[in-house]
């Protein structure tokens, strides 16, 4: 599974992609599902987590 | 007695150099600040079961020049007189100048460990990093018992839900610095960021954190790390020596984690600006579309027919009009010329003397017609005087009284001398023919 992070990237790189006027229609299309299942993950990510606390030996 | 004589012996006996200008130290308790910039504490002695309490104050001019904050628990020394409040029946320590218990050679200590860690270059600022964003496990080296892991939970399970270590470590007290370090080192392989929080404390209690174990933990820690240790005023070596410095433990939650709504609407930002982007290019791609169909559209191309038509109509209208305006003119000019040749026709000249030679013919007809008339009159009289004669001299005539008429070999026979004995002749009555043989020839003697 991705982290949430190389998510974000992602998401950044299609924005910039879609945002980028050399960009045709066929391909804006596609970035634009692959971008908007990438903020579906995102948000479930969000939604989902929860916060997870361990603690380690003090040796 | 009085009140007033009773509060009078008290303050009398209370002005004695035996509590003016003296040097108490103690704990302070019940700090408070006041609203008017006044601070007003106790100062306590514990000693075995017996507790020992004396108010203080420090007035607004003396506490500004205090260069630290006043906590309670604080060990300290202060400097001033014992005072008679005699309209609250109280009497208190009126501070002038406070020192922190010990401050001295502590400070003098701090400074000297601050130069050696300064010259081992752990606070230049080209050493701090930055913070990763989006941290997949975060590492805490705090006390296991104390409110900071609680704060520190609570705001990123709430900014943004990421996994806790929890290195535990005394936070105070002989030892504690080689315990912090050693936190410090066990974490740091395990996470992206590291948290070294202590929930407040006294200048003393923070001392730890000022040693050279704890700064050095800090700065050769290979990921980043937010200190949530000293306050304001006093910055510990190991807050400078952090990447990050954070004024609370919560402070350095929310320095490590972003928040999840803000994230959720940075999401909902970039979704809002792709999808605008992309209707925005259908759009145009809708109109480019709309564009070419127009252009190539039948209406189009009639509608520039017909305005083509219509100019070509207009043309052909100024054209006939001046072609009109011209022909009017030549018409006209025609009209004359017409005019001029009509007067010049023989036609016309013939025209206008027909009916004058008309009359003249007709009278010259009668006159011929009257003369002719006359002529043929005598004509036709002395025609029929001549008619009769001729009627009167007919064979015919002379047929029907008896006579006939004799033809030989078609030569009529005026005499027997032209007859021969045995000749055939023709004998010719008025209504007939009849042959005859001649039997005898004899010519008239004499008759």
């Amino acid at each position: 599974m991705k982290k949430y992070e190389e998510l974000i990237t992602d998401l950044k790189e299609i924005v910039r992609k879609i945002e980028d006027s050399e960009t045709t229609l066929d391909e804006m299309i596609i970035l634009y599902e692959q971008g908007s299942v990438i903020i579906r993950q995102c948000e479930e990510r969000l939604s989902d987590a929860e916060v997870k606390i361990s603690r380690i030996g003090k040796e | 007695m009085r009140v007033s004589e009773v509060t009078g012996v008290i303050t009398q006996l209370l002005d004695t150099p035996k509590l003016i200008n003296i040097r108490v130290s103690g704990e302070i308790t019940n700090f408070k600040r006041h609203g008017s910039g006044h601070l007003y504490f106790s100062l306590s002695e514990r000693q075995g079961e017996k507790e020992f309490t004396i108010r203080c104050s420090i007035w607004k001019n003396a506490a500004r020049y205090l260069p630290w904050t006043p906590e309670d628990g604080m060990e300290v020394e202060a400097f001033g007189s014992i005072n008679h409040y005699e309209r609250g029946g109280q009497y208190s320590f009126i501070i002038s100048q406070m020192w922190q218990s010990g401050a001295g050679e502590k400070a003098a200590l701090i400074e000297q460990w601050k130069r050696e860690l300064t010259a081992r270059g752990f606070f230049a600022p080209e050493r701090k990093r930055p913070l990763p964003e989006y941290p997949q496990r975060i590492g805490v080296v705090t006390s296991e018992t104390g409110a900071v892991i609680h704060d520190i939970q609570n705001v990123i399970s709430n900014r943004f839900p990421t996994e806790i270590i929890l290195s535990p470590t005394a936070v105070q007290g002989a030892g504690a610095h080689e315990e912090i370090a050693a936190a410090i080192r066990r974490v740091a392989k395990m996470v992206d960021i590291i948290i070294v929080g202590r929930g407040g404390g006294s200048y003393e209690d923070l001392f730890v954190f000022n040693h050279p174990v704890v700064v050095e933990a800090i700065a050769t820690s290979p990921v980043p790390v937010v200190a949530a240790i000293g306050h304001e005023v006093d910055i510990t070596l190991a807050d400078m020596a952090a990447d990050h410095r954070a004024s609370t433990p919560s402070h350095a939650a929310e320095m490590c984690v972003r928040d999840r709504r803000a994230e959720i609407e940075s999401l909902n930002h970039f979704r809002t600006r792709i999808f605008r982007r992309l209707l925005s290019r259908i759009e145009q791609a809708d109109e480019e579309l709309n564009d070419l169909r127009e252009r190539i559209a039948l209406v189009r191309i009639e509608r520039t027919l017909s305005q083509r038509r219509q100019y070509l109509v207009e043309l052909s209208d100024r054209m006939s009009f001046f072609a009109e305006l011209s022909l009017k003119k030549q018409r006209i000019r025609i009209k004359e010329y017409a005019a001029r040749i009509q007067a010049q026709n023989p036609a016309g000249i013939l025209m206008r003397e027909i009916p004058e030679r008309r009359i003249r013919l007709s009278e010259l007809s009668e006159r011929m017609d009257q003369v002719t008339c006359s002529r043929l009159a005598c004509h036709r009289l002395e025609l029929h005087s001549l008619a009769s004669v001729l009627e009167a001299r007919n064979p015919h005539t002379a047929c029907k009284k008896g006579y006939c008429l004799v033809m030989h070999e078609g030569e009529i026979v005026s005499s027997v001398d032209m007859l021969n004995t045995g000749d055939r002749v023709k004998l010719t009555f008025s209504d007939g023919i009849a042959e005859a043989e001649i039997h005898e020839v004899k010519q008239h003697e004499e008759v």
